[in-house]
């Protein structure tokens, strides 16, 4: 092994993946992920991607630069609520917030089907029971003045009825303590006073103020509450994982992934910030090898055995913050970089529905799994369609490591659905997978809409996840998207994204004010000016804290703000874009609001623009980056030798009701020479998927072996 | 014999239509005619469509319509539209809604008449026409709509000059210009006081708002900012749709896309009667009265009786007080039967895509004229009140249908329709001058289920998923403080399954005041009934305090004041005037500190109280959302106060004894009716009511339930 190596892991709910990066040249593997505990799980992967270069565990770890950890860990502790004892201090009258959940709550996380079904709402148990959450008398009104002072004896009283309920910890969340925390420091200073740092038992007091600092005290709750539930399991995991590394001959600090679109050491890493840093370090990957290609639009799409995951680059971007994410059941207050799911994959489980197909959102998981997998599954799944149609060779499903049954696929969707509709085998799986495939089109479709209002058609999509290429083009069609990348690492997109990630931080904080009155024929106000730098300093200056701590020169950090503005009165706030230092004048705050209604008329149509509603800021996001070494050539592969043009065999697929069945030719990816184009019906096999191709649609590598689907001109 | 031929009609009422004819810019028959038979153009295109490629066009529809829905509420400035009272469709291009996103589930069965009687009455006169980037704009309840202050508007699809849909985006805007800020307007008691009517108006040409239109219509509301945002944004979602079913017609050509639309209301309209042939026939019925009419007491009666064969239902409100002239609750034919969606798409068709070809197997009876089936002239403003006690019977009937069927998990008690709105107007804390409501009215308790106690304050009683927003921006945005949002105590039907209980909203005056309108329902006589043998959600009037100066007392004499409606009301703490009053009520100022207490109700019972597992008691005394008295006098558990455990035997024999008192009050169901048919009302009582006991018959001896042979 020569070169120094950049190690980026993955755990996900069903494989732990290991990409390594050494000198440009990129290798993966992947090993069971391991619930009862991931660290062994990764030391596995670690051994499998090890071996593959000819070294062990060791040898890689201590020739490495960097190890890049993206983990779920805490996930599980969410589901089965296990965590410390918390309790909860609120304002009085405010102690139902986390159960009433602007009523919506019992919806969030779920499905949209189950979203609609009202009449069988169920909310999920409370991270800290309504006995562990007291009121205390106080009050702030929105501009943060003292409308009810705190009482101190008050406080006392109810942090002793909480210690005498076993509480551990305190989360602390008072109204508008966002705009003024004094109340809530007050708070900890009492309990700080009570419990002192210096002797055992010390209880953490986590406030929302300093968590969170925005508009919101549901979310803004949540937010806490998830924090300071997550901390202690998310700590000891990194701490022995870190320990571990080390042992192994890891000498450089052990990097976070995180939501936010970035990494960090552990000492700078919240636990919130770890959810959904698998999907989001995939996005990030995907937004690097766009950037190679100057594609400013992507979808990333990751089809896998239960989920359908996307993720979006725009403008060249992949920092498209969700509005009001949810983790788990919760909505919270975290810079999440959008992502989004929904229950379609080779598990899916095609089923009839008052007489009409339906394919998910149920899904056969790994187990049972596909009929075909033959361990107990009989209903048709989406896989097993695959089969039927002849797409999936049954000796060779990832690389022939799994054998399939053709005959029970072939059973099961004949009798579940073709036999009951009256239509031949190959009709009913055509059917499951033109079915799926809307479905996951019509997502692709919807997000890029709502999030971009862009055209479909202005994208690309790259495809990850196994069962990705096997859909790609039915998928993209539905969304109106005609080029399709595929790559060699797709199956570990997420692991091989984590190798892009830079050092970051993101911030964020409420700032109401308004920017632009429409009074006495429009005015930019001034006296704005002042309280939006004094905002802005206190996100720089936290900034400059943790960035320092990571070891970065100040000089070098890139600091990205967005100021978030709306037309008066609006809820919704669109991201502008500012330079991260001081407003100096009103020509800049002209400038500013003028970049707003552009940005809304492009979002919205400029009949939605509506100036004589006045502009407002409503809050301000910094990220502070720290840029680091990107692998050469960001993980594409040079050309290869010892190709081979001729197909590796032809078998019968079915293609739909206009072409039938056809015989169709079988290409190994490995062997196939660059540049040349193949017209579909083909089938292009790799280890860990097929890329299919059907009639309408062609199939090439480039020089750096990303396989491109496009749908031919006549045909879009 | 068909069930049918059991019903007798009253001569000189009508049923399947409303009692007001044509005027200019409306035509009832165009309310009443059902889905329109599909034109060629439709029957190409439903001809070429497979089952399974629809399934992929509603797919992608539905795509279109959601997206529309989160854009407008995203640019809206609305309260309600914000929360979710507001919805986006595409219709067909004969005038059908055919896929909508919600929002309220009885705007995906409404507006199609304004739609059709563009096409009837306007595309071929040449002083008006229809053309690409044509906008039209209504609100005019007796044309289609559901009162003044919902406003909708629609534009036509047209590709390559053929009409292939109509793209529809509204919601509930608020303020339109009546003798009330806000909207809703207690005191109305005719159509012309309730502000703006605009039965179908073109607003804009190529999609940009004509100047002196728009003019105009700002100049006849009080918030004008508002409306011009509002309207904005519903005009750039619906050029939204536009745009992407445009999309769509290239891929599928404009048959495909007419006749998908068409085709998604005709195959609805089957699986609906598959859903209907496998409940059991029968005739159910269920009853529910109201409390009020306008400003005033008064109780008015709205029975429904659902007759079910084969696979066809025939819904009948035979027995309807007749109209008045005090208020606004009044309800038309068309929102009556849109109203029903509100129950049959969340529970009777669980699962199905919700739309009005589901429909297709039900016939609507409304007796009229009626509070449930009014004038022209009359205030509508409050017609969801009458409408919403059909729904909740509806409910009842429904439960109980689907109890002996496949679909028993729909089985529950009605969600709370105790609903009070608490409209403020004054400055916020921007200084913008505004009225309307909180996200409270999201936030009501959901019946309890067959087999699961009712979620509390889980959201507005129209809509299948709204949101309540925080207590941090409402405050901002409207002139009040709000010093609470609880779930409160004793508030909610008690049960076997117990209903889910609403959040009570305490709300504050600020320094410079406010005003304040309300308007509600079910004061005394609760629409929340439960169901076999739950309690009902409790009634919910109007409750202010004045004179309470609440930051004061809070800071002096009532430190440790504990703000809940059950404190506040059952131990009055604080000094000041308690008015526990009718619920609807004429704009009032009010001062600073002074109190307001909103809630939405709370959901009724599910099966006998005795049958509540006594630890389900006690888990709700820990809750805090019953007192210790419910606890002990209507479970009867028996247990220890301090530590909250339950002396097993002896709350079995408390149970048994309650159980042997009943039997002991029993009697013979003729002797119970014997006695039950001697019972009256006193007259003040009755002087909307109509004849007693039933409204239409001058004599009528038999209970109410015996109108049918």
């Amino acid at each position: 092994m020569s070169g120094r190596a950049r190690i980026g892991i993955d755990v996900g709910g069903t494989f732990t993946d290991v990409v390594v990066a050494i000198d440009g040249t990129i290798t993966h593997g992947k090993a069971d992920t391991t619930a009862y505990d991931l660290r062994v799980g990764v030391a596995n992967a670690l051994e499998v991607v090890a071996q593959s270069i000819s070294t062990s565990s060791a040898g890689l770890l201590g020739n490495a630069d960097s190890v890049v950890y993206s983990t779920t860990v805490g996930t599980n502790a969410l589901v089965e609520h296990k965590g410390p004892v918390l309790g909860l201090i609120t304002t009085h009258g405010f102690e139902d917030t986390m159960l009433i959940g602007r009523g919506r709550n019992w919806a969030d996380g779920l499905s949209i089907e189950a979203r609609y079904d009202r009449g069988r709402a169920v909310r999920p148990e409370p991270l800290i029971p309504r006995q562990r959450v007291v009121g205390v008398r106080e009050r702030m009104d929105s501009k943060g003045e003292v409308v009810l002072p705190l009482r101190d004896e008050e406080v006392l009283t109810q942090v002793q009825m909480l210690v005498d309920q076993g509480v551990r910890g305190f989360v602390v969340v008072l109204l508008y303590s966002y705009a003024n925390p004094a109340h809530e420091q007050r708070i900890r200073d009492l309990i700080r006073a009570q419990y002192p740092d210096v002797y055992l038992g010390h209880m953490p007091v986590f406030l929302s103020s300093e968590l969170s600092p925005q508009m919101g005290e549901y979310r803004r709750t949540m937010t806490c509450i998830l924090d300071a539930f997550l901390r202690l399991e998310t700590e000891e995991h990194l701490v022995a994982l870190q320990d571990d590394l080390r042992t192994s001959g890891y000498s450089q600090p052990l990097l976070i992934a995180k939501c936010t679109g970035g990494a960090s050491s552990t000492s700078r890493t919240r636990p919130i910030h770890l959810f959904g840093s698998g999907p989001v370090s995939g996005i990030v990957g995907a937004a690097a090898l766009a950037g190679h290609y100057e594609l400013p639009n992507v979808f990333l799409t990751d089809m896998g055995g239960t989920s359908f995951d996307l993720g979006l680059v725009l403008e060249g971007h992949e920092r498209t913050y969700e509005y009001d994410p949810v983790i788990d059941r919760w909505r919270v207050q975290v810079p999440l970089v959008a992502h989004w799911s929904i229950g379609a994959g080779g598990g899916s489980i095609a089923h009839l529905q008052d007489g009409i197909l339906k394919v998910g959102p149920q899904s056969a998981h790994s187990l049972p799994g596909p009929a075909c997998y033959a361990r107990g599954g009989e209903e048709p799944t989406v896989t097993d369609a695959d089969v039927v149609l002849g797409y999936i060779d049954p000796d060779y499903f990832l690389g022939g490591r799994v054998r399939l049954d053709r005959d029970r696929a072939e059973a099961a969707v004949t009798d579940h659905i073709a036999k009951p509709l009256g239509v031949t085998a190959h009709e009913a799986a055509w059917s499951i997978k033109r079915l799926v495939d809307g479905m996951m089109g019509q997502e692709m479709y919807r997000i890029a809409a709502q999030m971009s209002g862009l055209d479909p058609r202005e994208f690309v999509a790259f495809a990850y996840g196994g069962a990705g290429p096997v859909h790609a083009a039915g998928y993209s069609d539905a969304a109106d998207v005609s080029r399709v990348a595929t790559f060699d690492f797709g199956s570990v997109g997420c692991a091989f994204g984590t190798l892009s990630l830079d050092v970051a931080q993101t911030y964020e904080r409420t700032h109401s004010d308004i920017l632009f009155s429409a009074a006495d024929g429009g005015t930019y106000r001034a006296e704005a000016i002042a309280p939006l730098n004094e905002a802005i300093e206190v996100l720089l200056a936290e900034a400059r804290r943790d960035m320092e701590e990571e070891g970065f020169d100040l000089s070098a950090l890139r600091f990205e703000l967005e100021v978030l503005l709306r037309f008066g009165q609006q809820r919704h706030t669109l991201p502008i874009p500012l330079a991260a230092e001081p407003v100096r004048d009103l020509a800049q705050i002209e400038l500013l609001v003028g970049r707003f209604v552009t940005a809304y008329g492009d979002a919205y149509g400029k009949g939605a623009v509506f100036l004589e509603a006045g502009v407002e800021v409503m809050g301000v996001r910094l990220s502070a980056v720290g840029e680091v070494a990107q692998p050469p050539g960001s993980g594409l592969s040079g050309p290869v030798e010892d190709t081979d043009p001729e197909p590796f065999g032809h078998r019968v697929a079915y293609w739909g009701f206009e072409h039938g069945e056809r015989d169709t030719p079988v290409y190994r990816r490995d062997r196939l020479p660059s540049d040349l184009v193949l017209t579909g019906p083909a089938l292009i096999e790799s280890t860990d998927t097929v890329c299919v191709v059907p009639p309408g649609w062609t199939y090439y590598l480039d020089g750096r072996r990303v396989g491109w689907l496009e749908r031919r001109k006549a045909e879009r | 014999m068909s069930l049918m031929d059991r019903i007798k009609l009253h001569e000189g009422l009508v049923y399947d239509r409303h009692p007001y004819g044509k005027a200019p810019g409306r035509d009832p028959e165009l309310l009443t005619r059902g889905i329109e038979p599909p034109s060629e153009l439709e029957l190409e295109g439903m001809e070429q469509m497979s089952l399974l490629e629809l399934e992929v066009f509603q797919h992608k529809m539905t795509s279109i319509v959601e997206e529309a829905r989160d854009v407008y509420m995203a640019l809206s400035i609305s309260e309600g539209i914000i929360t979710g009272d507001m919805n986006a469709s595409v219709f067909t291009p004969e005038g059908d809604p055919a896929v909508v996103a919600t929002g309220i589930y009885f705007h995906t069965l409404l507006n199609y008449g304004q739609v059709k009687y563009v096409m009837k009455y306007y595309r071929d006169d040449p002083t008006v026409g229809l053309q690409d980037g044509d906008v039209y704009f209504f609100n005019d309840p007796t044309c289609g709509g559901v009162h003044t202050f919902d406003m909708f508007v629609t534009a036509p699809i047209f590709y390559k000059g053929v009409l292939v849909g109509w793209a529809e985006v509204g919601g509930h805007q608020g303020e339109c210009g009546s003798i009330s800020p806000g909207g809703f307007s207690p005191r109305a008691t005719t159509r012309w006081e309730e502000g703006l009517h605009i039965h179908g108006m073109r607003i804009a040409d190529g999609w940009e708002l004509r100047r002196d239109i728009l003019d105009f219509m700002l100049n006849s509301v009080r918030n004008p900012f508002v409306f011009a945002s509002d309207l904005k944004a519903r005009v750039a979602t619906c050029k939204r749709i536009r745009d992407r079913v445009l999309r769509e017609c290239e891929r599928r050509g404009a048959a495909g896309v007419a006749g998908g639309l068409r085709k998604i209301l005709a195959v609805s309209g089957e699986l609906s009667r598959q859903r209907i042939s496998k409940i059991n026939d029968g005739i159910y019925r269920c009853v529910l009265f109201n409390d009020g009419v306008g400003q005033e007491s008064g109780l008015v009666r709205l029975p429904t009786t659902v007759i079910k064969q084969g696979d066809e239902m025939v819904v009948i409100n035979q027995g309807v007080s007749p109209e008045n002239d005090k208020g606004p609750q009044h309800c038309t034919w068309h929102l009556m039967r849109a109203s029903m969606g509100v129950y049959l798409f969340t529970y009777f068709f669980r699962g199905l895509a919700p739309n009005i070809g589901l429909l297709e197997p039900i016939k609507v009876l409304v007796e009229g004229p009626s509070v449930a089936n009014c004038g022209a002239e009359v205030a509508h403003g409050e017609g969801t009140t009458i409408s919403a006690m059909n729904v909740q019977n509806l409910h009842v009937i429904g439960s109980k249908m689907l109890f002996d069927s496949e679909h028993r998990l729909s089985v529950s008690a009605p969600f709370s329709r105790n609903l009070m709105i608490y409209v403020y107007s004054g400055t916020n804390s921007y200084g913008y001058r505004t009225a309307n409501f909180t996200g409270t009215q999201n936030l009501a308790g959901q019946g309890a289920r067959f087999d699961l106690d009712g979620e509390h304050a889980s959201g507005f009683y129209w809509a299948s998923v709204t949101d309540a927003g925080e207590v941090e921006e409402s405050d901002t945005r409207l002139p009040v403080v709000t010093l609470a949002r609880t779930i409160d105590k004793d508030f909610h039907g008690f049960g076997m399954h117990r209903g889910g209980v609403p959040s009570v909203e305490i709300s504050s005056a600020p320094k410079a005041g406010c005003q304040l309108t309300t308007r509600g329902a079910s004061d005394r006589l609760s629409h929340n009934p439960g169901i076999f043998g739950g309690y009902a959600g409790p009634p919910n009037p109007r409750f202010v305090i004045r004179g309470a100066d609440v930051f004061r007392q809070m800071q002096s004499g009532a430190q440790d004041l504990v703000l809940t409606q059950y404190n506040l009301a059952r131990n009055r703490p604080l000094e000041g005037d308690y008015h526990f009053d009718y619920s609807s009520k004429a704009t009032e100022d009010f001062a600073e500190g002074d109190l307001f207490i909103d809630s939405a109700g709370g959901g009724g019972g599910y099966g006998d109280v005795l049958e509540r597992a006594p630890e389900s008691v006690m888990d709700d005394l820990r809750d805090q959302i019953i007192s210790a008295d419910v606890a002990r006098d209507v479970y009867r558990v028996v247990f220890d106060e301090e530590l909250l455990t339950v002396d097993v035997a002896a709350t079995d024999a408390e149970r048994q004894a309650a159980r042997q008192d009943r039997l002991s009050r029993g009697k013979p169901f003729d002797a119970f009716v014997e006695e039950w048919s001697q019972l009256r009302p006193s007259e003040d009582k009755l002087t909307y009511y109509g004849s007693w006991p039933e409204p239409n018959v001058d004599s009528y001896t038999k209970p109410f339930w015996g109108q049918f042979e």
